[in-house]
């Protein structure tokens, strides 16, 4: 059985990944307020019931106190997320560079949910003798 | 002779049961979070407008034109989200993409080329990886 406990495996590429998935949750949470605020204040100079910007120090700090754990959460939504690709691939390189160097490899064996099983099982394909791709696809 | 389109990636959706799940997932958890600082938003405004006595204020967030609005605006954030994500994931599955068609070659006999993938993707070392697996083989 073939277990992968660190959850950080190829830095890069979970890093962007991470970044990117805050930026993509994030993005429309922003505008979406931004939007929210814009109209009420709108609304407020034209009946003329505004007294002030709504957007005070009072409100960031709320926003910022519900983004933050928000944003916690989803990082580590996205760190999970990305393991089931940087895991396989990380197998797999592994894998190859034993058979660039002529050693044995031990089988494929991917999580269930993970990503990439018929990569894997073509790889696993290099080490049979028979080497034929309509066996098994 | 090998069409040009094997070789380069100029679809956005190169594996849709890779994609669309990672796409439609993050997208999903979008709309939750921008629903639920919508509703926080909501309650912190209508808090202070009722503590400030600011009845008015209460009246106009009641108004269909302000989650309009708003509909609006989370609809063409998604989209463009949804259309970054299938970027993102194009990156991964494009170049994945390139090293089962070369795994396939090798299968079936005909040996494998050189793979050369983008700069911009992530998986270089595996690419290094393969391609000394191949000069191996030829």
């Amino acid at each position: 059985m073939h277990y992968r406990k660190r959850y950080v495996i190829h830095k890069r590429f979970q890093f962007d990944f991470t970044m990117k998935i805050l930026a993509v949750v994030f993005a429309p949470v922003l505008l979406c307020t931004l939007f929210f605020l814009f109209y009420l204040q709108m609304k407020g100079w034209m009946t003329g019931m505004a007294s002030g910007s709504l957007i005070n120090l009072g409100f960031i700090f709320s926003f910022l106190l519900r983004a933050l754990p928000v944003a916690f959460v989803i990082l580590i939504f996205s760190i999970f997320f990305s393991h089931r690709i940087a895991g396989p691939v990380n197998r797999m390189q592994k894998a190859c560079e034993h058979l660039a160097g002529g050693q044995p490899v031990s089988r494929i064996t991917l999580r269930k949910k993970d990503y990439f099983h018929q990569f894997a099982t073509k790889l696993n394909l290099l080490n049979d003798p028979a080497k034929t791709i309509g066996s098994t696809l | 002779m090998k069409r040009m389109n094997d070789w380069k990636r100029r679809r956005l959706i190169v594996s849709p049961e890779f994609q669309w799940p990672i796409v439609l997932k993050a997208l999903l958890l979008a709309v939750l979070v921008s629903g639920l600082f919508a509703w926080s938003t909501f309650y912190f405004m209508w808090k202070s407008a009722i503590s400030s006595g600011n009845l008015s204020l209460v009246s106009v967030l009641f108004q269909p034109g302000l989650w309009i609005g708003w509909g609006i605006c989370l609809l063409g954030c998604l989209i463009l989200s949804g259309f970054f994500l299938l970027k993102l994931t194009q990156r991964v599955a494009g170049q994945m993409h390139r090293f089962e068609k070369t795994l396939d070659q090798v299968l079936s006999g005909n040996g494998g080329k050189a793979i050369y993938t983008r700069k911009a993707d992530y998986f270089h070392d595996f690419e290094a990886c393969l391609n000394r697996y191949l000069n191996l083989e030829n």
